[in-house]
């Protein structure tokens, strides 16, 4: 599905002392299927602008267009909206409260008049999606789990109210290596798979460069940059100015450079930037 | 959620902000103790006056300080309606079963009067006093009540940390409403029971978090050596200032005025 936002602005407490401008005049459009990220420094609005998505915030001025429906429109009713568009906040571990893994993540199905049977087949496959194993853990308490599991409950949770945008407030912070790759390849297989178009908000530049198609780049309040990782990572400059670093692997690149080796420094993910220092050496050693 | 503000403090510098935190609880009990023996129009513009002056110390603007009146304005009118009709005496106006009498009027008028410069008068020690301060004024005075004097300092640091929690929850709480809504769950319609029911989704999330933090809060407090109590020193202590000194003797001097406008009447 595709979502559109037109000059869309939010302000906190309006009329008080601590009036504050999250957000500022935002314009953006994305195609359906895209694999979106979202970066900026701490504070500059990344977590204010994904409550638009799915009306649990109301714009101050301007409007959120998802899949062609304005979202300030009367008529939509919030249900219609929470079964298009699933949001995973920052540690959505938070919000586990059933008694069994499986009664927990079929709440959402449940709440959206799914049937028994269908919200059992949602429940196994959602469960399936993260790499949790169904039978072992449908009966456990979600508060005995381990952090990373109790994680892939959460986002279960959401992923079995078969939204078609999905969008994902830094679902690997604070997890093991393993587990923030198996939770980033789980969502990129929802977007190759099944099509579910993908907002990640994410600090971490290489899972940045290594998943999106297209990156949006906020700061203060503002979309600097909207372009894919390609482009984006070509501003190394402007990324340091607003708090923001390149890939590791771009940072390599172009420190190589710096010191005077000839290699191409506009590749940013891993494997990339290996190859092209392979070959620099192998060009460079005369055999 | 933002509405909830409890330790609304205001933060500019005034004298009023200057005053030490004990000058000003004891102002206010003795303040809030003074209006119940008023009962005169002379004692209440007295107090009244009393109250706008202090407002005028504090430099926190009016509309900060009715704000505060919001919440119980339903209270007022209630009571007041309540002690119009019902009390006995000569009638004044009547229509049906309805009586007002004149000192139904005058009961009225005493309780809204007083409800509202109570209110008004203890919402500005919370404007003006940061919680810290408030609750280190509590203790240092609860030192001088006899059976609290041993454990006034735990009083003290249990009011300080319940109230630091309450941003902190009133948060979580924001966080997990916003992330239970995108699930699909519905607080706004059905009957009563179905509205409580709906209520779990947030309240065992906010009971294990609240309760998690505690813990951490307590673990942090006795690894580092923890232990309340009197060898405690303190970095900032608290001492009464030439200014303590003249406000109180100006609020008591106010109060005795008030008191004796008895005479006039
Ligand atoms: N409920 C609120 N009331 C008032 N101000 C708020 C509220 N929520 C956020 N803000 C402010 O809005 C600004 C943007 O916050 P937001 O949470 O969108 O940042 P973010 O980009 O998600 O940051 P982070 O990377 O730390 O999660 C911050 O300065 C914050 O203080
Ligand atoms: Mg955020």
């Amino acid at each position: 599905m595709a979502v559109e936002t037109i000059s869309l602005t939010h302000t906190y407490a309006v009329g008080t002392a601590f009036e504050f401008t999250a957000i500022k005049g935002v314009t953006f459009k994305t195609l359906a299927h895209e694999f979106i990220g979202i970066i900026g420094h701490t504070g500059s609005g990344k977590s204010t602008l994904i409550q638009h998505l799915n009306k649990l915030l109301t714009p101050t001025s301007g409007s959120v267009i998802v899949n062609g429906f304005d979202l300030s429109d009367k008529k939509m009713p919030m249900k219609e909206i929470v079964k298009r568009v699933g949001i995973v906040f920052q540690y959505p571990e938070y919000q586990l409260f059933e008694e069994t893994v499986y009664k927990d993540i079929a709440f959402g199905p449940t709440n959206l008049g799914f049937s028994k049977s269908e919200t059992d087949f949602l429940v196994r496959e959602a469960m399936d999606f993260v790499s949790l194993d169904f039978e072992k853990l449908k009966d456990e308490s979600p508060f005995d789990l381990s952090g990373g599991q109790k994680r892939r409950v959460a986002i279960a949770g959401v992923l079995a109210m078969k939204p078609q945008i999905l969008v994902l407030d830094e679902p690997a912070s604070g997890l093991d290596p393993v587990g923030r790759e198996g939770i980033l390849r789980s969502i990129r297989r929802m977007n190759k798979e099944i099509g579910i178009s993908i907002f990640l908000v994410s600090h971490n530049m290489d899972d940045v460069a290594e998943y999106c198609d297209r990156v949006m780049v906020f700061s203060k309040g503002e979309l600097l940059l909207f372009e894919s990782p390609n482009e984006v990572f070509a501003h190394a400059d402007l990324l340091e100015s607003i708090g923001l670093e390149v890939p590791q692997a771009k940072k390599v690149l172009l420190m190589l450079k710096e010191r005077g080796f000839s290699v191409d420094a506009s590749f940013y993910t891993c494997d990339e930037a290996v190859a092209e220092i392979a070959r620099c050496l192998r060009q460079a050693k005369p055999c | 959620m933002n509405d909830i503000t409890v330790g609304q403090y205001y933060p500019v510098d005034s004298p009023m902000h200057r005053l030490d935190p004990r000058t000003k609880l004891k102002g206010v009990f003795l303040y809030v103790m003074g209006l119940f023996f008023v009962n005169n129009l002379y004692g209440y513009g007295i107090a009244f006056i009393l109250l706008c002056v202090c407002v005028a110390c504090s430099k926190v603007p009016i509309s900060y300080v009715l704000r505060s009146l919001k919440p119980i304005l339903m209270v007022i009118v209630f009571t007041s309606i309540i002690n119009l009709v019902w009390t006995q005496g000569n009638v004044v106006w009547q229509m049906g079963f309805i009586k007002i009498t004149d000192s139904g009027i005058s009961l009225a008028a005493n309780m809204a009067a007083r409800l509202v410069l109570i209110i008004t008068g203890s919402s500005l020690l919370t404007l003006t006093t940061t919680t810290v301060a408030l609750t280190d004024g509590i203790e240092m005075l609860l030192r001088k009540v006899p059976l609290l004097s041993k454990v006034s300092h735990e009083i003290g640091m249990m009011m300080s940390i319940a109230l630091s929690f309450i941003p902190t929850l009133t948060e979580e709480l924001d966080r997990i409403v916003k992330a239970q809504k995108s699930r699909g769950a519905d607080f706004e319609s059905g009957n009563i029971a179905a509205r409580a029911k709906a209520m779990i989704p947030i309240l065992v999330p906010l009971f294990v978090s609240a309760i998690q933090r505690a813990s951490e809060l307590a673990m942090a407090m006795e690894s580092r050596c923890y232990t309340g109590g009197t060898n405690r020193t303190r970095m900032k202590e608290l001492k009464y200032r030439p200014a303590d000194h003249l406000s109180m003797t100006c609020l008591v001097a106010a109060l005795a005025a008030c008191y004796f406008t008895k005479a006039l009447v």
